[in-house]
């Protein structure tokens, strides 16, 4: 999932996250894993706006 | 021989016939110019005036705009933002003038702008005329605004990879930089320039070239930024060039515009997004991720509240389910140990209750007994001297002192006439003595 992140799946990974918690159709002990899941992509998206240097990074690699 | 002229008296005499034949006259003239040379510092400019017919020059005669008439340059230079330069076709107010040295010129008074104006406004329409009949499909005009492929192409989340298209060194690259780096909310970006003229003939061409290198790697780029500094003092003729405004229409990439003019817009502008001058366009940069920034910021306050929310429900369920049980099973256990408790006391003081309640009885039996006796002694009592009294107002001493006597015959009272013998003596005992006597008659009681 990592590989092909970029800001765009993160930010749409992140709306369905809150959508789902939102409409209450996460069980409840998958709740702490979701949450934890896009706080990482918050943090990721974060990154991305803040540095550039790790686009550049993921161009050239 | 005849008389010869020097040539300075043939001149004058030129010279003489022409002030005498225009002294006072100005003229509106149509004509191309060419050969401009501008001296800034002195407020002059010198150039040719000419007239073409089918490519061909008909007429031609030098010119020049001294102080009063630089002035009207630099206002056309404002009001159309075209260079006053070669190949501009202008209207302006002239005198014939001639001078004996310098030959004749045509000194420029005055420059109308409204036929610059309308001469150039020509050239957008043609250019926007001929986009919408070659283009039917993809640019479209509604009202004023022009709808094209790239004006609807929507822009990413985030723009970080810049192409700025712009002229080297120049201050609408200098500006656009310097406000992208300063932005507040430290995001990031990175600028690749792509230089070129954008003054002058050439500039169209040069743009259009710069456009297809960047169409060649559009996926290492979010935007093409297109600017150029210097305000509304340069050439905006370029950015109505057809090719140009046809490349940005159809670009596969959003493109910016900040072509510095504050009056007039391009058609380059009007098949673009535009910002009017390149610091806005960086502005506008900065704001769209900044958007974006607080749109993450709101899914996770959205996220951090669904989640509070959900919690709060569930710690409200299981407290009510905690009150539950400690309600249900606890409550059994506590009145199980209420009544254990009861009867552990009971057990434990049963001697001694009983003890306490036979005495209390005793006792009570008692103070009834003793209440009883009590009341019986005196009803005894009152009977009794009742009774005392009775034999004491009964006792015949007592009857015969109020008058009585006492009847007795053969030693038996005689209390009716029943028991009594006529034959025999009756005594009537007094309280002083005793009475012998005879009875004579008897008489009875009626009834």
């Amino acid at each position: 999932m990592t590989d092909k992140l970029n800001f765009d799946t993160a930010y749409e990974a992140i709306e369905k996250i809150v959508q789902e918690i939102e409409s209450e159709t996460i069980p409840l002990d998958k709740l702490a894993e979701k949450v934890k899941e896009a706080k990482k992509l918050l943090a990721f998206c974060d990154e991305k706006l803040r540095n550039i240097e790790a686009e550049l990074n993921e161009t050239a690699s | 021989m005849s008389y010869a002229l020097s040539l300075s008296q043939l001149l004058t005499l030129v010279q003489e016939t022409l002030d005498a034949h225009f002294y006072g006259q100005a003229f509106w003239v149509k004509c191309e110019i060419t050969d401009v040379k501008k001296y800034d510092q002195k407020n002059w400019c010198f150039c040719k005036l000419l007239e073409k017919k089918a490519n061909q020059v008909v007429a031609e005669t030098p010119g020049v705009f001294w102080q009063n008439g630089y002035q009207h340059i630099r206002r056309f230079e404002k009001a159309t933002g075209q260079k006053f330069e070669n190949g501009i076709e202008i209207s302006c107010l002239v005198l014939v003038k001639f001078h004996p040295v310098y030959g004749m010129k045509l000194e420029v008074q005055e420059i109308d702008l409204s036929f610059s104006l309308g001469q150039m406004e020509l050239a957008r329409q043609e250019t926007i005329r001929q986009l919408l009949l070659q283009y039917p499909n993809q640019i479209r005009q509604v009202d004023d605004v022009f709808i094209t492929p790239n004006k609807q192409m929507p822009l990413p989340r985030i723009i970080q990879r810049i192409a700025l298209i712009t002229a080297n060194h120049s201050d609408g690259q200098r500006d656009f930089i310097e406000e992208l780096n300063k932005n507040i909310h430290g995001y990031a970006f990175k600028i690749t320039g792509f230089l070129t003229t954008i003054q002058g003939t050439q500039a169209a061409a040069g743009i259009v070239k710069q456009f297809k290198v960047i169409q060649e790697k559009k996926h290492l780029f979010d935007v093409v930024a297109l600017v150029r500094g210097g305000g509304s003092q340069t050439d905006l003729k370029p950015f109505d060039d057809f090719e140009l405004a046809k490349t940005v229409a159809l670009f596969p990439l959003p493109i910016l515009t900040g072509i510095g003019h504050d009056r007039n817009t391009s058609v380059a502008d009007l098949m673009a997004r535009q910002y009017k001058v390149p610091t806005k366009v960086a502005a506008s940069i900065v704001d769209h991720n900044h958007q974006t920034d607080r749109n993450l910021l709101l899914l996770r306050e959205k996220m951090e509240d669904a989640v509070g929310a959900i919690l709060f429900e569930k710690r409200q369920q299981i407290d009510k389910w905690q009150e539950k049980i400690q309600h249900l099973l606890p409550n059994r256990i506590a009145l199980f140990k209420q009544k254990l408790e009861w009867m552990r006391l009971q057990t434990m003081h049963l001697p001694t209750r009983q003890m306490i309640q036979a005495k209390k009885e005793v006792e009570h039996l008692n103070i009834q007994l003793q209440t009883a006796t009590t009341r019986y002694l005196k009803a005894k009592r009152a009977k009794w001297e009742l009774s005392n009294r009775m034999v004491e107002q009964l006792a015949p001493e007592a009857t015969l002192k109020r008058g009585f006597a006492i009847l007795s015959q053969n030693k038996k009272i005689i209390t009716n006439l029943g028991h009594i013998d006529t034959e025999k003596m009756l005594t009537a005992q007094l309280s002083d003595g005793t009475l012998n006597s005879k009875i004579i008659q008897i008489i009875k009681n009626d009834g």
